[in-house]
C-alpha cells in the first residue's frame, strides 16, 4: 500500500522513474532493518545508511548541521536518498526546490516500500542517472554521507557537474558569433546582450561589417564558382579572425548563431584548444537544410524544432542537439508610449509585419475589406493586397516594428510557408514574431501550431486561428471585445517575461552545457599585476587611482580596462579617454 | 569484617583506590560527554579533524579502560566492597560493545559506530560513572 500511494504521486510529475521503479526487479544489496525504535532502517553492502536506534533524531541532526546552507539555498541538490529520513525532515524546512541524486534504484525501490514519501513527493526531483537537471538558480550540495560513500565515483562525477554548473554561474567569457546578415543578426546580439546581463563577460562578434563585401562578391561575378571561391576566403577570413579574437579575449564559449560564417577547420582548432563551441540553428530544417554540413562540427546545436528535426539529426548520426525555441528581448520589445501622430502612422485595427511569402499573400487577401496595414518586403504590388501594403513593400527595422506591434488593434501573426495557401499544418516552430507581439503588450491572432503547447496556454495569453473563416471571426470578435482583449495581450505579456525572453533561453543553453561538463580552456596566465602597476603609476596619482579600482583582481589586461569603461556610467574621465584611444591604436 | 582487615593490611591500596574516583568520575562524564559531541559530525562528514578527535578519544578511552582493570584487580583484595560488579567489566564479560565498534570501523560503517558510540558507550560510561558513585560511598563508609 504505501508504494502504491508513493508511484502514484512520481508518477504525476516523473512518470518514467516511477515506470522504472514499479518494474524494477534483480539482486539486491540491500537490507531493510528495524531499529531500536521499531522504525525501518537501511544497510547496503552491509553499510549503515540510516541509524539503527533512532533515524528520525539523526535526520533532524543532519538538517541542523545544514541548517546556513539551507537557510541560503536557492536549489538543494541532496547526494543520496536512503529512505529519504533526511529528506522527510528537509522539505518541512524549506521552500526551495530539492533535487535528489540517487543510481541506487534497489535502494530507491526500498524507500517506496518502506518509506510515506507522499508528503514531499511532489515537490521533490529524483535522478538516478548522471545527466544534470535543468534547474534555475545557484545549487546547494547537501551530503548523505553514508549514501556518498557507498556511491563515491558516481558522487564524484555528479559533484564535478555541479561545480561546472556553478562555474557558469559565477560567469564564463562568451564570444558571440553574429551571421553577415540575416534574421538571425539581432538574434545574436539579444542573445549577446543577455548573456551580458547574467553577469558573463561577452563580445559579440558582429559579422555585419562584411555585408557589403558579401555583397560585392554577389555583384562582382556571374560566375558561381568564382563567387563560391569568394564566399570561401571571406569564410576563412572571418574564422581565423574569430580564433584569433578568441586567443585574447579567452573564451570559455564561442556561441554562433544561424548562419555565422565559421569554418570546420576554425570549429576544429576552437576545440583543439578545448573551447566549448555552440550553435543556434534559429531556422526551418526544411527550408533551410545546411544543418547537415554543421551540426555535427559543434559540440551543441540548438534548434527550434523538436520532433521531426530530432529524427533527421538522429538518423544523420548527430547527438549533439537541444531543443531551444525563439525568444523575445523585453529591452528591445517593449510597450511604448506612441504620439498621436505615430499612433496614427502605425496603427490600424489589424497589421501584419514580415515578408510576404507565398501563404501570406494567399491568405491576407480575405482581410483587405478591413482596416488592415501590411508591413514589410516581398509583397506583390500589382496584387489586391497593394492598397493595404505600406511605404511600397519596404523593409522595416526593429524600432519600426515595434511601434507596429503596440500601435495595432490586432497582430496577425501567420508563419510563414512557400507552398501552403494559408496556414501550414505541418509547422513544428515558433517565429520570433510570436513572443516580440506579446512581449511589446501587444495583441495577438496566430495561426495554431503545435509547437505552441507547453509554451503558451491558447485562449488565455494568445489566440489562434485555424484558416481565414475562424480568423475573420476571432478579427470581429476582438475588435468588439477590447478588455478582453487587453486582457489576454498583459496575460500573454506576463508569460514571454517570465519564460521567454532572451535571457531565459541563454540560461536553458548554459545549463545544457554545464550537464554535459564543461571543460574550460587553460588559457596561458596574461596580463600585468596589479598591485605593481598601481606602485609604478603612483599611488596618488590619477592612473594610480584609477587602477586602483581594480586592486581585487590579481592581474589586468587592456580588455579588462576596456570593459570596465564599457560598463562604468557617467562621463569618461581623462585617464579613460587615454585608455580609450588605446585601444583605437591597437586596432 | 575480612574486608576491613584487609583494608588495614594494605592501606597504601585502599587511599590509592580513594583519591583516583573522584578522576575517574570525571573522565567517565567527560568521555561520555566529548564521545557524544565528536561523533555527531561523523554522521555528516569525513574529515581529518572528525577522525582526529575520535582518534584521541578513543586513546583516552583505552586509558580509563586501563584503568577500571586496575581498580578491579585492587578490588579484589577488599571483596569488591561489596558491590556488584561495575558495568564495563559486564559488557566486557560478553566483549560485544567493544567487537561491535571494532567491526564497524573495520567495514567504514560510521553511522553503526556512531550509534554505538552514542547509543552504548556513552551511557555505559555515564552508568560507570554512577557505580564509581557507588564505590566512593562505600569507602567513606569504611573511611567513617
Amino acid at each position: 500500500m504505501i508504494f502504491k500511494n508513493n508511484i502514484e504521486i512520481l508518477r504525476q510529475t516523473d512518470s518514467q522513474l516511477a515506470e522504472a521503479l514499479s518494474s524494477w526487479s534483480g539482486p539486491s544489496r540491500v537490507e531493510v532493518v528495524n531499529t531500536k525504535k521499531n522504525i525501518p532502517s537501511i544497510r547496503a553492502d552491509n553499510v549503515s545508511l540510516h541509524s539503527l536506534y533512532d533515524p528520525e533524531k539523526e535526520a533532524e541532526a543532519w538538517v541542523k548541521y545544514y541548517e546556513d546552507e539551507i537557510n541560503k539555498a536557492e536549489c538543494l541538490c541532496v547526494l543520496g536518498f536512503g529512505l529519504g529520513y533526511h529528506l522527510l525532515e528537509l522539505c518541512k524546512v524549506t521552500e526551495s526546490p530539492v533535487i535528489i541524486f540517487e543510481p541506487n534504484v534497489d535502494v530507491l525501490r526500498k524507500a517506496f516500500e518502506t518509506a510515506n514519501l507522499t508528503a514531499i513527493l511532489s515537490r521533490i526531483r529524483i535522478i538516478i542517472n548522471n545527466s544534470m537537471p535543468v534547474f534555475q538558480g545557484r545549487a546547494t550540495v547537501l551530503q548523505h554521507k553514508p549514501s556518498v560513500a557507498l556511491n563515491r565515483k558516481y558522487y564524484d562525477d555528479i559533484q564535478a557537474k555541479l561545480s561546472v554548473r556553478e562555474t557558469i554561474s559565477s560567469g564564463l567569457r562568451i564570444l558571440v558569433v553574429s551571421p553577415i546578415y540575416g534574421g538571425s543578426l539581432p538574434v545574436a546580439r539579444y542573445c549577446s546582450s543577455a548573456l551580458i546581463k547574467m553577469g558573463h563577460t561577452v563580445e559579440l562578434i558582429d559579422n555585419s561589417r562584411f555585408e557589403s563585401a558579401l555583397f560585392y562578391a554577389k555583384d562582382i561575378s556571374g560566375n558561381k564558382n568564382r563567387y563560391d571561391s569568394m564566399l570561401r576566403h571571406l569564410t576563412s577570413f572571418i574564422s581565423e579572425a574569430v580564433t584569433a579574437r578568441c586567443e585574447t579575449f579567452r573564451s570559455d564559449l564561442v556561441l554562433s548563431l544561424a548562419q555565422a560564417p565559421l569554418s570546420a577547420e576554425c570549429l576544429d582548432e576552437l576545440r583543439q584548444k578545448n573551447v566549448t563551441t555552440a550553435y543556434w540553428f534559429v531556422e526551418d530544417f526544411r527550408i533551410m537544410e545546411y544543418w547537415k554540413h554543421i551540426a555535427a562540427t559543434y559540440d551543441f546545436f540548438f534548434t527550434i524544432q523538436k520532433e521531426r528535426f530530432f529524427a533527421e539529426l538522429h538518423n544523420a548520426g548527430i547527438k549533439n542537439y537541444h531543443y531551444l525555441p525563439m525568444a523575445a528581448s523585453p529591452d528591445v520589445h517593449k510597450p511604448l508610449q506612441l504620439t498621436e501622430e505615430e499612433m496614427k502612422y502605425y496603427g490600424s485595427d489589424l497589421s501584419f509585419a514580415g515578408a510576404g511569402y507565398y501563404n501570406r499573400r494567399h491568405l491576407m487577401r480575405g482581410l483587405i475589406d478591413l482596416d488592415f496595414k501590411i508591413w514589410g518586403t516581398d509583397w506583390d504590388l500589382n496584387s489586391d493586397l497593394a492598397q493595404c501594403i505600406q511605404r511600397g513593400g519596404a523593409w522595416i527595422d526593429t524600432d519600426e516594428t515595434v511601434k507596429i506591434f503596440n500601435a495595432s488593434t490586432i497582430n496577425i501573426n501567420l508563419h510563414s510557408s512557400t507552398y501552403h495557401k494559408g496556414i501550414n499544418p505541418f509547422g513544428d516552430f515558433l517565429n520570433p514574431r510570436t513572443f516580440e507581439i506579446m512581449a511589446c503588450g501587444g495583441f495577438q491572432l496566430a495561426d495554431r501550431r503545435p509547437a505552441l503547447e507547453g509554451l503558451f496556454e491558447t485562449g488565455e495569453e494568445i489566440i489562434v486561428f485555424d484558416d481565414l473563416g475562424d480568423l475573420r471571426t476571432k478579427i470581429r470578435y476582438y475588435l468588439d471585445h477590447p478588455e478582453e482583449r487587453i486582457r489576454i495581450a498583459e496575460r500573454g505579456r506576463q508569460r514571454v517575461l517570465k519564460d521567454h525572453t532572451y535571457e531565459n533561453r541563454m540560461a536553458a543553453m548554459l545549463e545544457v552545457i554545464a550537464s554535459k561538463g564543461l571543460s574550460r580552456p587553460l588559457w596561458p596566465e596574461q596580463g600585468e599585476n596589479v598591485e605593481g602597476l598601481i606602485e609604478e603609476a603612483g599611488r596618488d596619482s590619477e592612473l594610480g587611482e584609477y587602477l586602483s579600482r581594480f586592486s581585487g583582481k590579481k592581474s589586468i589586461t587592456l580588455s579588462d580596462v576596456y570593459e570596465e569603461i564599457s560598463v562604468s556610467e557617467g562621463q569618461i574621465s581623462e585617464t579613460e579617454g587615454i585608455f580609450m584611444l588605446m585601444k583605437e591604436f591597437a586596432r | 569484617m575480612n574486608d576491613l582487615k584487609k583494608e588495614i593490611e594494605k592501606p597504601e591500596l585502599f587511599n590509592a583506590i580513594r583519591n583516583s574516583i573522584p578522576d575517574a568520575r570525571y573522565s567517565a562524564k567527560k568521555l561520555a560527554e566529548v564521545f557524544t559531541e565528536n561523533i555527531q559530525p561523523l554522521r555528516m562528514e569525513e574529515s581529518e579533524s572528525v577522525f582526529n578527535n575520535l582518534t584521541q578519544n578513543i586513546q583516552d578511552l583505552d586509558c580509563f579502560l586501563g584503568f577500571i582493570t586496575e581498580l578491579r584487580e585492587g578490588m579484589r583484595f577488599f571483596n569488591g566492597f561489596g558491590l556488584p560488579p561495575d558495568p564495563v567489566s559486564l559488557q566486557d564479560s560478553g566483549l560485544n560493545l567493544f567487537q561491535e565498534m571494532h567491526s564497524a570501523m573495520e567495514s567504514k560503517d560510521w553511522i553503526m559506530l556512531s550509534d554505538l558510540i552514542e547509543y552504548e558507550l556513552s551511557p555505559l560510561l555515564l552508568k560507570q560513572d554512577e557505580w564509581l558513585g557507588s564505590l566512593n560511598e562505600k569507602i567513606l563508609e569504611y573511611d567513617a
